[in-house]
């Protein structure tokens, strides 16, 4: 019995010791005696040290608070916040790209910013920034997020593909249908009939759906299955008929990363894409001397120019932060409202666009555009009164998850743009029916 | 004769704790853990289908609701049960005469078996995730290996595995097979525990090779056989990596699982009221196929020797 006793208390003094001795994690704060501020981020691999290097300029510009990131994984950095909100430790400034703030405005998980603002700044902010951004940021009537950057796509053409057929970058296509015959011209094949190169393969209803003069959010909420978004939808599927539902499967199957080297403009798989403006600093990192130029989506017949679905990166203060004056602070040097030199560094370091012309117009946005002139037409784009959000709302995230199967089934050819689109609506309708029933309002 | 005072004055409880208190206090780290991360949210699931609750705000009792949607007004829901209960059908007598097969296999006394057995148990230990990347790539229609070799062997293009909607549970369920190590192992252990002498007896009554696995092998494995039967339809209707890292429900539905369906409801739509009645659905289902199973193996399973 003694022995079992002995054997026990040395067991405990052992886990003892591990807990006491074990060395301490590395410091997390560098100016002790300031206000944290937790701020959770997703950006990882080469972004994650321009974030930090953002939080730490940031920190040297004042002597109040100490921005502390943290690089959340973004598969699961819904689910860590969500769980850090109920558990009631959850950070002072959460970063999100997925579409939410419809969602989790409805939820009272993030705080209105026009708590945080004084009535001159929440003006300043709105006069200030473009329409894009504006929308973006606003969910009934309340700035619910600071977007410091939004994603817009323009297409990429390869120049050394235009010459084959007798083109350059003064004779671009005019209409997104001149765009498909082009692109048809300089899709190849092998021996055996597989696509070896597509000319141009529209993908995505959003994506597309601005360009046909349409939007996903209407003046009750969100909409479906509008006579835009059917033309869209169409369209693409026109186009993988014209290619071959099962060509295009394997061939886009057979792609490598979307990343580095391998990304499909480096690679030359494809001639014309219709990409983000993140390519810009990708391909002249890895490719400096690729031949291509960037143009805006030629609308098709009857549409409207200067038009692209966007994406943002929202900047948010949960409700349970603790604080949220430190989180401001953060938030307005981010995007540059009280600093547009910073701003406009913080964004060009992350290959972003600006949120308002005041930054774009900053002698430090101005050199980064020297140096990546391709840019230019990304900033003359965000001005567009074209641009589209993503569906907004309570059930934002079920539209968001119900839109892929959509194109889905469209670019294999299982159901017709029209049928695709009822199921989408219908499903749509009953998903809020029920939310109804269960108390909630959409 | 009386008895003594001090016996008599012992409590139930404390003559419990004074049996059993050194035992239970060294599995008490389990034990604390069992309750409050196991036993309390199990419990708290049973409210909680009975309310709508988004992990924010406090639940609110809705009553049946969530079930009779669930039932009567989801059709994702019967779909997701039905891509689930075929995939558990197939892969589950699949795994079972794999697994059977390669412990027989692995069971004779070869050069290297010790080897052998290595090789075919590793890859039930490769994490899910890595293993549904690789398959990725192995399944891919252009540069996969399976296609490669289809093409090798005649054929000008094998399916699109992973992004047709005919082929793409079925490539989930021979992707099973490569999990198959982890029961073989248990097989194995089972035949290691069939006594010689009774092959020995066989032999001397003239049984050859077949009679004796059909005679003595498969009826003394059938308790293992068993064993495997549920775990593996269990684990067949929690199935969800390998749909969540390469499918993610599709194309158009076809390996929305029931597990996949059950997380988009709780976590990409914050509906963990509903979550929680289907989670208790897929409790009742799983429960009532073992209760079947558990009746039925009366007739098949030779527990005596």
């Amino acid at each position: 019995m003694l022995a079992k006793v002995k054997l026990a208390l040395a067991g405990l003094l052992l886990l003892i010791s591990v807990v006491v001795l074990a060395p301490p994690g590395p410091p997390v704060t560098h100016y002790p005696g300031r206000e944290p501020i937790y701020f959770w981020h997703m950006w990882s691999g080469e972004w994650q040290p321009v974030v930090e290097g953002i939080c730490r300029r940031f920190n040297e510009s004042q002597t109040k608070y100490e921005v502390i990131p943290l690089q959340v994984p973004a598969t699961g950095a819904e689910t860590k916040f969500l769980l850090s909100s109920a558990g009631g430790s959850c950070p002072d400034v959460v970063c999100q790209w997925n579409p939410v703030l419809g969602m989790w405005s409805d939820r009272g998980l993030i705080r209105p910013l026009d708590e945080l603002f004084t009535p001159q700044d929440r003006a300043r902010f709105l006069r200030e920034c473009y329409p894009i951004i504006r929308k973006n940021s606003i969910y009934k009537g309340k700035i619910m997020g600071l977007v410091g950057s939004v994603d817009v796509a323009a297409v990429y053409y390869r120049l050394d593909h235009l010459k084959e057929v007798g083109l350059d970058k003064d004779h671009l296509p005019q209409t997104l249908e001149d765009l498909v015959a082009l692109g048809q011209k300089l899709d190849r094949y092998d021996s055996s009939g597989r696509l070896r190169r597509v000319g141009f393969l529209p993908t995505g209803l959003m994506a597309y759906t601005p360009s046909f003069g349409g939007s996903f959010n209407g003046p009750d909420g969100i909409q479906l299955d509008t006579p835009e978004q059917k033309r869209a939808l169409e369209f693409i599927a026109a186009r993988e008929k014209q290619l071959g539902f099962d060509k295009v499967t394997r061939f886009v199957a057979s792609q490598a990363a979307d990343t580095g080297m391998t990304q499909p403009l480096i690679t030359g798989n494809f001639s014309i894409l219709l990409d983000g403006q993140w390519r810009v600093k990708q391909t002249a990192q890895y490719a400096p001397d690729l031949p291509y130029v960037i143009a805006p989506l030629p609308p098709p017949k009857g549409g409207k120019p200067m038009a692209s679905m966007t994406a943002a990166n929202y900047m948010l203060v949960p409700r349970a932060a603790r604080n949220p004056a430190g989180a401001m602070a953060f938030l307005r040097y981010w995007c540059g409202m009280d600093d547009r030199e910073a701003g406009a560094r913080n964004v060009a370091d992350m290959g972003w666009l600006p949120y308002s012309a005041k930054v774009a117009v900053s002698p430090t946005y101005l050199a980064y555009l020297r140096k990546y002139p391709a840019y230019r037409v990304f900033v003359d784009l965000m001005a567009s009164p074209n641009l589209q959000i993503a569906p907004l709302g309570s059930l934002q995230s079920f539209v968001m998850n119900e839109i892929p199967k959509v194109d889905d089934a469209v670019n294999h050819g299982a159901k017709t743009p029209s049928v695709a689109l009822a199921e989408l609506k219908e499903n749509f309708e009953k998903e809020s029916a029920r939310q109804r029933r269960l108390g909630r309002g959409q | 004769m009386t008895n003594s005072p001090t016996k008599t004055s012992i409590s139930p409880l404390r003559r419990f704790l004074k049996k059993n208190g050194t035992g239970y206090l060294f599995i008490s780290p389990w034990l604390i853990g069992f309750i409050l991360f196991m036993g309390w949210p199990f419990l708290r699931s049973v409210y909680l289908s009975f309310t709508t609750y988004d992990i924010v705000s406090p639940p609110r009792f809705v009553g049946l609701a969530n079930y009779q949607t669930l039932l009567g007004d989801d059709p994702l829901f019967w779909q997701s049960l039905w891509v689930t209960l075929r995939y558990a059908f197939a892969v589950v007598p699949i795994g079972i005469v794999a697994g059977v097969g390669l412990a027989l296999l692995l069971n004779a006394e070869v050069k290297g078996q010790a080897l052998f057995r290595t090789i075919f148990y590793l890859p039930s230990i490769v994490p899910s995730v890595a293993t549904a990347v690789i398959f990725s790539w192995i399944l891919n229609p252009e540069i996969g290996l399976v296609n490669g070799l289809l093409r090798a062997v005649g054929f000008k293009d094998g399916p699109a595995w992973l992004t047709d909607a005919h082929w793409a549970p079925w490539s989930l369920v021979f992707m099973s097979i490569w999990g198959v190590g982890g029961s073989m192992v248990i097989y194995l252990a089972g035949l290691k525990d069939i006594p010689v002498y009774l092959y020995e007896a066989a032999r001397l009554d003239g049984a050859g090779g077949f009679k004796a696995l059909r005679h003595i092998t498969i009826p003394l494995l059938t308790p293992v056989i068993f064993y495997n039967l549920v775990m593996g339809v269990i684990g067949s209707f929690q199935y969800f990596t390998e749909a969540y890292v390469m499918t993610r429900g599709g194309p158009d539905g076809s390996t929305t699982f029931y597990a996949l369906y059950l997380f988009q409801r709780a976590w990409n739509f914050l509906d963990m009221g509903y979550a929680s009645a289907m989670a208790w659905v897929l409790f009742l289902v799983v429960m009532a196929i073992t209760i079947v199973l558990f009746r039925g193996q009366q007739k098949w399973v030779h527990f005596a020797r």
